[in-house]
């Protein structure tokens, strides 16, 4: 017999539970994408919280980094995967299930 | 946070979603506006660069023909490169929606071309408002991103 996980933590990504990184991911989730410095400044956080966070999400497949210049000048682009998208989206929803819960 | 948040933890955790949310879309105002400047840029020189077409090109004006053409390049460059190099962000949506803004903006071009072929009248009744026709999907998909 399979039982359906249906119980609203099964939707809880463990990528999305620390608040910076949730952070990161819902900003990005309202652009194709933009550069380090603009969400640094945005969701204000050091370049080395970001920097640690994003490569997190990049590992988990949630966000993509691309390098290039403007000029003569590094730039980092970042942007929301659709798996990322995706995940957003269900863990927003397993958040306000386990909230509406009580 | 290996087990269920907690409903308190949860609440954080919306909380920081919705202060994420406010800080991309806060970021993505200045990408709609410098999506819809470069927009409008090249939509008003593809709709000049038409009337050039059927007005200055059949002349016998060598030097005009070539000014109008350099004015249409350099123009397109200087649109393109000043973007590149002041945007920070692009909105969401705002890639595709320019994508396809310029596609039909491009194809109603070549239908003008291909007309200035087949109409030997080359009266502005028709080709000021074409030219505009031109223009108008390149500004709307533009414009539609900055009033979000």
């Amino acid at each position: 017999m399979t039982v359906e996980a249906t119980h609203p933590r099964h939707g809880v990504d463990e990528h999305l539970t620390a608040p910076i990184r949730l952070s990161i991911i819902a900003a990005l989730a309202r652009v194709d994408e933009t550069d380090f410095q603009s969400l640094r400044d945005a969701i204000e956080v050091s370049d080395s919280a970001l920097s640690k966070q994003a490569t997190v999400l990049e590992n988990a497949g949630y966000l993509s980094a691309r390098k290039g210049y403007v000029g003569k000048r590094p730039r980092t682009w970042l942007s929301i995967t659709p798996a990322g998208r995706s995940a957003l989206a269900t863990h927003l929803a397993a958040l306000r299930a386990i909230v509406d819960n009580l | 946070m290996a087990t269920e948040p907690t409903a308190a933890q949860a609440r954080e955790l919306l909380d920081a979603a919705t202060i994420g949310d406010s800080s991309g879309a806060r970021i993505a105002t200045g990408g709609s506006r410098a999506i819809a400047g470069v927009s409008i840029a090249i939509a008003l020189l593809v709709a000049y660069f038409l009337l050039a077409v059927v007005y200055i090109f059949p002349s016998d004006n060598v030097p005009l023909i070539i000014t109008s053409i350099c004015l249409y390049t350099v123009g397109i460059i200087a649109s393109v490169t000043v973007y590149n190099l002041m945007r920070r962000t692009t909105s969401y949506g705002a890639t595709s929606r320019y994508m396809v803004g310029l596609s039909l903006t491009m194809g109603l071009f070549a239908v003008g071309v291909a007309l200035t072929f087949l109409v030997d009248v080359a009266t502005p009744l028709f080709w000021v408002p074409f030219a505009v026709i031109v223009a108008i999907p390149l500004i709307v998909t533009g414009l539609r991103g900055a009033r979000r």
